[in-house]
């Protein structure tokens, strides 16, 4: 599976890039004008993200805020090569990770004992849903099952990396992957059957 | 693959997935970037000063330590080689200490001496880290013409070989 999508660099976006390193210089400089810009053009997307790797909508936040905080930090290490939104993004995940580890809501969840492999399931079901939809069910996952599903399904990240950054091995990466799969598909199969359907998983 | 087909679809949903967050969320970010800013700006402050201090006592030590440097003085070699060294052997623990020879110290020396030795003492310069007392014992039997007058430790008791000799018993008469 390939990491990030790499992206041709078309006038429009070319242009919207010298528009971030603009951005990114004025930021740099300490203006609030433009941190507030920056803030305001990625805040929802990285909210998006965030709202994906925790159970509730203020956690959510306190991460965004986190993560901001360290984006304006580190923004002298952005150098104008690659994407500001995906440079962002990394900084958000990175700031979801740390949260779930050191919040003690979420330590228990991150438990990774079992190492078993699973078989992997060929379903392919229609994905039918709406964003929103499916964020939700797969925040409904197990605090586990759902991080290690957005590090490898939405963020491309590989089994070896994702043991390197939760400390668990590749194949509790991958069995941890597989159930999770195997769950959401499941779920995704019964809503779009009855959208009636309730699931409460914490 | 099929793997890949699932993936592709949920990576596309979550993409365009978007949430408005509240403005309290900029408020507190732009609240801790201000207070990080006064925080460098003190730290600046504060570096300075610092620095400068740190600077001045170091070129102040550096400075007084090379005022404290002792001054070398040669002395001419003649009146070393005159020094004498007296090395005297301890009896008990055979060991050799050096002392500057002085003409007090000799005289010392020479009374501090037990009582009845004979110190052979060679001026030549090489002999003198080496001396050697020598004690000669008086026996009873071997008394020699002149009287040698013989002390105890404390210089309490004296006698002489010729006494010796003549309280020794003799056994003729008893056969």
């Amino acid at each position: 599976m390939q990491r990030q999508r790499i992206k041709l660099c078309q006038p429009s976006e070319c242009n919207k890039m010298t528009d971030h390193s603009l951005l990114v210089k004025n930021c740099l400089k300490g203006k609030p004008a433009a941190q507030k810009q920056l803030y305001e053009e990625f805040a929802p997307l990285m909210l998006g993200v965030c709202y994906r790797y925790t159970k509730s909508l203020h956690d959510a936040e306190d991460v965004l805020q986190e993560g901001f905080v360290r984006v304006f930090k580190f923004l002298h290490q952005y150098n104008n090569e690659g994407e500001l939104g995906g440079w962002i993004r990394r900084i958000m995940v990175n700031t979801a990770l740390n949260y779930l580890k050191k919040s003690r809501k979420y330590q228990y969840d991150l438990l990774f004992d079992s190492t078993e492999l699973h078989v992997v399931t060929s379903d392919d079901p229609e994905v039918l849903l709406h964003a929103k939809e499916l964020a939700e069910l797969v925040r409904q996952l197990p605090t586990g099952y759902q991080t290690i599903f957005n590090l490898h399904a939405i963020e491309g990240f590989s089994h070896v990396e994702i043991g390197q950054m939760l400390g668990i091995s590749d194949n509790t990466s991958r069995s941890q992957y597989m159930r999770a799969r195997q769950l959401l598909i499941t779920w995704i199969t019964n809503t779009t059957g009855s959208k009636n359907k309730v699931y409460a998983r914490k | 693959m099929q793997e890949n087909e699932f993936e592709k679809k949920i990576r596309l949903r979550m993409d365009e997935f978007a949430l408005t967050p509240t403005d309290e969320v900029w408020n507190n970010v732009a609240a801790r970037l201000t207070s990080q800013k006064k925080k460098r700006r003190l730290l600046i402050y504060l570096l300075f000063p610092t620095l400068l201090l740190i600077g001045l006592g170091g070129w102040y030590v550096l400075d007084n330590n090379k005022n404290d440097k002792p001054l070398i003085v040669q002395t001419p070699n003649k009146a070393n080689k005159g020094a004498n060294v007296d090395a005297s052997i301890d009896a008990d623990s055979n060991t050799t200490t050096k002392q500057p020879l002085s003409n007090n110290n000799r005289s010392k020396s020479r009374n501090n001496s037990l009582p009845g030795t004979i110190i052979k003492d060679k001026p030549t310069a090489g002999s003198d880290l080496r001396k050697v007392t020598s004690t000669t014992k008086l026996q009873p039997g071997r008394a020699t013409a002149s009287k040698d007058v013989i002390k105890d430790q404390a210089g309490l008791k004296t006698f002489t070989n010729e006494q010796n000799s003549k309280e020794k018993p003799s056994f003729k008469g008893c056969g």
